[in-house]
């Protein structure tokens, strides 16, 4: 029976330490062991995005890290993405507000994902944001109304 | 840090790490087991293939933890004391390991697949070795090799008696370390003490940058010893291949011209290099338009990235012959078409590697390269030192083609090494490799040809544009090769062929198996077929009709000695006449899987093109009899060691067994000049062949015998036989020359060429290499995909000087021109990996029936002429031509992707690109 480390890291701000085999994947840790369960696995391949997390300011598919390569990382999910209880990110409002979601599966990958890209670039052009969220696939809304969404975040966010 | 414990080779083995750490690193760097191979660092080339509990996986994506308690074994546990075992014997013996960078995960794969099933198929085989990517071997020898394991006769290898070494199947010399494992690559090994580099390079296409203050960095990073920048750089700060010509910045001053050029050096341990992102180092970016593609570099007013370049243009390159308007008058038949291709990466297994220390006034390199006395000179103008200041010591060499002719680690290590005084070594990751060296040049060609109602050829006119990206590297060679070649191997009475190369802000565009003859051929070959078609003559015998002959004059008014075009084309013609049947018939009743053959011709200038390019080469014979070859000539995969071996052991009449090697390392081995250009065989081989017949002539004069005399090399005494007489020859009472020997022969060649004209005329090159390729494929009319079925392949050598190895190339070459004709793109920026960039795997090589054709040469060595770049040319055309038959589709664009073919088949029936319709 292979041994199982001992890992700690910091999630959305918060000090977390578990234990892990060294096959398992960090998007099942959060899923499993830290009961995180915003972060969604849809493939476990590396090919849907919907596992997208922030490890250490990297976009990365959860699902394929390994969770012992957390440690020492910070690590930011969909959980910590509200600046508070009552009140929402601008990308999450303007996603609700233009109905960027409909089954939700994929969202919380994609609000990761397009908050990432804003951080970087606060004016995408729509070729940019479709180049972006590429990696995240969605199957109910056909993206058009996911590409309004980041884009009036966006707008909102530049103005302040 | 965790223990972790498993068994290694049948050794109970613990090591501490962090559990994330990949077994590849553990295996290599903590345990020195560097049997096995990093290609890739990301699962997608299988050079790191070990077994885990009895399964193939790549080593480079387990982590240690997930080997607790296993049992792994890597190449280092395939032998059994010392004795090869059957797999390894027969990888050895069927030519399995040309450069041998791919072969461990080869072994492990195979070894899998053998535990499991112990008499595959050729299909199982596919299968099982589908993960471990090799750009050598063409893969069909290694096929070979796991159907034969154990029985090793089919290989013919032969143990040749004296003098009979040329021309006989002798297995390779340096065989055995290339499948235990113990060959020592550029990445293999350093002092204990060395420092780590790398190299931070530009993220954008055309920029200026400054530098800031580095202190900062070096207090947060403990580990991180020294930055070098182009301040460092002690001598010339700039390289590049031709002796005038030092264009290329080894660190990038105030501004860069592509994305991955390389802008400053940070070196310290391992850990602190790696963990220093790029974004944390102080050097601040203006970006500006780059200017890139075929149309904007040479557009008027285009930013210019060399002040000494106008308009972008490198050079013209022009071949004039006769009168081609004259000609055009008295053709029938006259075909004009545009033709275009891509960057295409080299793609060898193993990235740029090596270290460098100072030892005094001098500096050493360790390093990975196709020409070390290049890399030596260019090192010295770089350091501002001596040549003989500079030593380089070839590691083996992991594949080359081209891309490792020029400098790339090199001139780091030897600025850092030299300022630190340390031993500092580098390894390029496969991302870097990719986006930092050179590609096959981008062609763009618009021709013309025309022949009479006879099929004879009467007139060629060609422009081809180059792009050469950011520096010159091989762009002259290419605008010089390309008009000399661009009418294919074919008698043509009037040719007007014009060249010229541009820069761009993208990857540097340098020397890649063919130098531009590949897209040349591409162009020349259609427009055959589409001669042969209009005047009802089959394309075989149109080509055998044209094919240029021995005593006929070349576009460059070259009188041809040597020419086996048309016995190449009668050696297919028998398959070809078979296999355009069948095909023909299949398609009667086929539906949407069509069958086509094409045939494909080529020619090659063999070594560089009208300038001096010798070779010398020496042997030795110390006092206690040990005879030896010094080789400057760089095996790189396709044999030269063995090949050069041969041809001195002739020279000299000794077998080979009792003849030793020296290769590679400029302090003991003379000039031999760069492997490229197919010139080894012809030119080292020449040179190898007059080093030992100098020998024998000094040995015989000393025993006052004539020519016909034997040579026996005893312990210290040689003994001359003359007919009934004997005349020894002690060695110890010899005086000895300065390095201790007491005997030494020297050889010297330098291929006789002529400078060419204004209008290109003269002898650009010794001796042309020849050959024809016939492709049966199939396409799938529905998905527009191409499988190449089997392929013919003759090839006209001159003389063999080791079949086997003849035969490697040939395969190797077919699977490159494969990869061009069908898969490979690199698009800088984009396909900076293994995964988006395409390159054959084994599934995808077909049986390669091939025929050596020897047509002597007279200046070559027993008439031999080379081979390494002309078992690629002829491939894609031979290709294409078959995705006519198949399709009615004349392939324009290379490579044809199923996209681009499915396109061009809707729009030949005259839908659009969407299918329906
Ligand atoms: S679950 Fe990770 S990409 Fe689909
Ligand atoms: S909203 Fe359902 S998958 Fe995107
Ligand atoms: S090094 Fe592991 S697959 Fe390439
Ligand atoms: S022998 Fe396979 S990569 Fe060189």
């Amino acid at each position: 029976m292979a041994k199982r480390s001992h890992v700690t890291t910091t999630v959305n701000g918060d000090e977390y330490e578990f234990l892990c085999d060294a096959d398992q994947t960090l998007v099942n840790v959060l899923r499993d062991e830290l009961e995180l369960t915003g972060t969604k696995e849809g493939c476990s391949t590396g090919d849907c995005g919907a596992c997208s997390i922030m490890l250490d300011g990297d976009l990365v598919c959860s699902c394929l890290v390994l969770g012992v390569e957390a440690d020492g990382k910070d690590i930011q999910t969909i959980e910590g993405m509200a600046p508070s209880a009552d009140e929402l990110h601008p990308l999450q409002r303007n996603f609700l507000e233009i109905n960027g979601l409909q089954c939700g599966i994929c969202t919380p990958g994609i609000l990761i994902a397009a908050r990432a890209l804003l951080e970087r670039n606060p004016d995408p052009t729509e070729t940019e944001i479709r180049f972006w969220l590429a990696g995240n696939l969605c199957r109910c809304t056909g993206y058009d109304k996911i590409i309004r969404s980041v884009q009036a975040a966006a707008e909102e966010m530049r103005k302040g | 840090m965790s223990k972790f414990d498993f068994t290694l080779n049948g050794n109970r083995t613990t090591v501490d790490a962090e559990p994330v750490r990949r077994l590849a690193h553990v295996l290599r760097d903590d345990l020195g087991f560097t049997g096995t191979k990093i290609g890739c660092d990301a699962g997608d080339c299988g050079a790191c293939t070990v077994s885990v509990d009895g399964r193939q996986v790549c080593s480079c994506l387990v982590p240690v933890a997930q080997a607790d308690g296993a049992e792994v074994i890597t190449v280092e546990g395939l032998a059994e004391n010392g004795k090869l075992s059957d797999l390894q014997e027969a990888f050895h013996l069927y030519g399995a390991a040309q450069c041998g960078i791919c072969t461990p995960g080869m072994l492990m794969a195979a070894s899998d697949l053998l535990a499991r099933n112990d008499n595959p198929s050729e299909d199982e085989i596919y299968d099982a070795l589908g993960g471990v990517l090799c750009r050598c071997t063409g893969y069909r020898k290694i096929v070979q090799a796991i159907l034969h394991v154990g029985d090793t006769s089919a290989a013919r290898i032969e143990e040749p008696k004296v003098g009979e070494a040329v021309g006989s199947r002798a297995a390779k010399l340096d065989g055995r370390q290339r499948v235990d494992g113990s060959e020592i690559y550029g990445a293999d090994k350093a002092p204990e003490d060395a420092l780590w580099l790398r190299a931070v390079r530009s993220p954008y296409w055309r920029a200026t940058f400054s530098l800031g203050d580095f202190e900062p960095l070096k207090e947060k990073y403990p580990g991180l010893v020294d930055v070098i920048t182009a301040a460092d750089v002690p001598g010339l700060n700039g390289f590049g291949v031709y002796p005038d010509v030092k264009d290329q910045p080894a660190l990038a001053e105030r501004f860069v011209r592509f994305k991955g050029e390389a802008v400053v050096a940070i070196i310290g341990d391992f850990e602190a290099i790696s963990s220093i992102s790029d974004e944390e180092l102080p050097i601040s970016w203006q970006e500006q338009e780059p200017v890139q593609g075929f149309g904007p570099p040479v557009a008027e007013n285009a930013p210019q990235l060399h002040d000494d370049h106008p308009g972008n243009i490198l050079a013209y390159g022009d071949v004039l012959k006769g009168n081609v308007s004259e000609g055009f008058k008295s053709s029938c038949a006259v075909f004009e078409e545009s033709f275009q291709t891509g960057f295409v990466e080299h793609g060898y297994i193993e990235p740029e590697a090596g270290w460098a220390q100072r030892i005094g006034d001098r500096i050493e390199i360790s390093v990975t390269t196709q020409s070390p006395y290049m890399d030596r000179d260019e090192i010295a103008l770089i350091m501002g030192l001596e040549p003989e200041k500079v030593r380089i010591i070839p590691t083996a060499c992991g594949g080359g083609f081209g891309g490792k002719l020029d400098l790339s680690v090199q001139p780091l290590l030897a600025i850092a090494a030299w300022k630190l005084n340390r031993p500092v070594r580098c390894t390029y990751n496969r991302l870097e490799s990719m986006a930092s060296t050179t590609k096959r040049h981008p062609s763009k060609i618009t021709a013309r040809y025309g022949c009479d109602q006879d099929g004879k050829l009467q007139s060629y006119d060609f422009e081809g544009d180059f792009n050469t990206g950011a520096y010159v590297s091989w762009g002259l060679t290419v605008k010089d090769r390309v008009p000399i070649h661009a009418t294919g191997p074919y008698y043509v009475p009037n040719v007007k062929a014009r060249s010229r190369a541009f820069f761009a802000n993208e990857t540097p565009a340098g020397a890649f198996r063919g130098f531009g003859v590949p897209q040349a051929a591409i162009a020349h070959d259609a427009l055959m077929d589409m001669m042969a078609e209009k005047v009802g003559i089959d394309p075989l015998e149109f080509r055998h009709i044209n094919a240029i002959r021995k005593g006929q004059e070349t576009a460059t008014g070259q009188k041809l000695e040597s020419a086996g075009l048309d016995q190449c084309l009668e050696a297919l013609r028998e398959d070809w006449g078979d296999w355009r049947a069948h095909a023909e018939a299949h398609n009667q009743s086929a539906t949407n899987i069509r069958r086509g053959v094409g045939v494909g011709c080529m020619w090659y200038g063999c070594g560089n093109t009208s300038i001096a390019n010798p070779s010398t080469m020496h042997i030795g014979i110390k006092p206690d009899g040990t005879v030896t070859l010094y080789s400057g000539a760089l095996d790189i995969g396709q044999g030269t060691n063995t090949t050069m071996m041969q041809a001195a052991a002739d020279g000299l009449g000794i077998s080979l067994s009792e003849l030793q090697l020296v290769w590679g390392d400029t302090d003991l081995t003379a000039d031999a000049g760069k492997s490229s250009a197919s010139r080894q065989a012809y030119v080292s081989g020449n040179a190898a062949k007059l080093a030992g017949e100098d020998l024998r002539g000094q040995i015989l004069r000393m025993a006052n015998v004539g020519e016909t005399a034997t040579i026996e090399f005893g312990k210290n005494k040689l003994i001359v036989h003359d007919g009934d007489t004997s005349h020894e020859i002690n060695l110890g009472s010899l005086s000895a020359l300065d390095n201790g020997e007491v005997l030494r022969g020297e050889g010297y060649f330098d291929p006789p060429t002529e400078p060419l004209d204004e209008n290109g005329q003269g002898k650009p090159y010794g001796t042309y290499g020849f050959a024809a390729q016939i492709a049966d494929v199939e396409v799938d009319l529905d998905l527009g995909t191409v499988k190449v079925v089997r392929m013919g392949a003759a090839h006209d050598v001159g003389q063999s000087l080791n079949p086997q190895q003849v035969e490697g190339q040939i395969h190797g070459g077919v699977a490159q021109g494969l990869g061009l004709a069908l898969m490979e793109e690199y698009i800088p920026g984009r396909t900076e990996n293994l995964h988006d960039y395409l390159i054959p795997t084994i599934g995808d090589i077909p049986e390669i029936r091939t025929y050596i054709i020897e047509d002597p040469e007279p200046t070559g060595p027993w008439g031999a002429k080379g081979i390494g770049e002309p078992a690629l040319c002829a491939t894609a055309p031979a290709i294409f031509g078959g995705i006519y038959q198949a399709t009615g589709v004349r392939v324009k664009q290379a490579p044809c992707t199923p996209d681009r073919l499915r396109a061009a088949i809707l729009a030949k029936r005259g839908l659009n690109g969407n299918g329906h319709g």
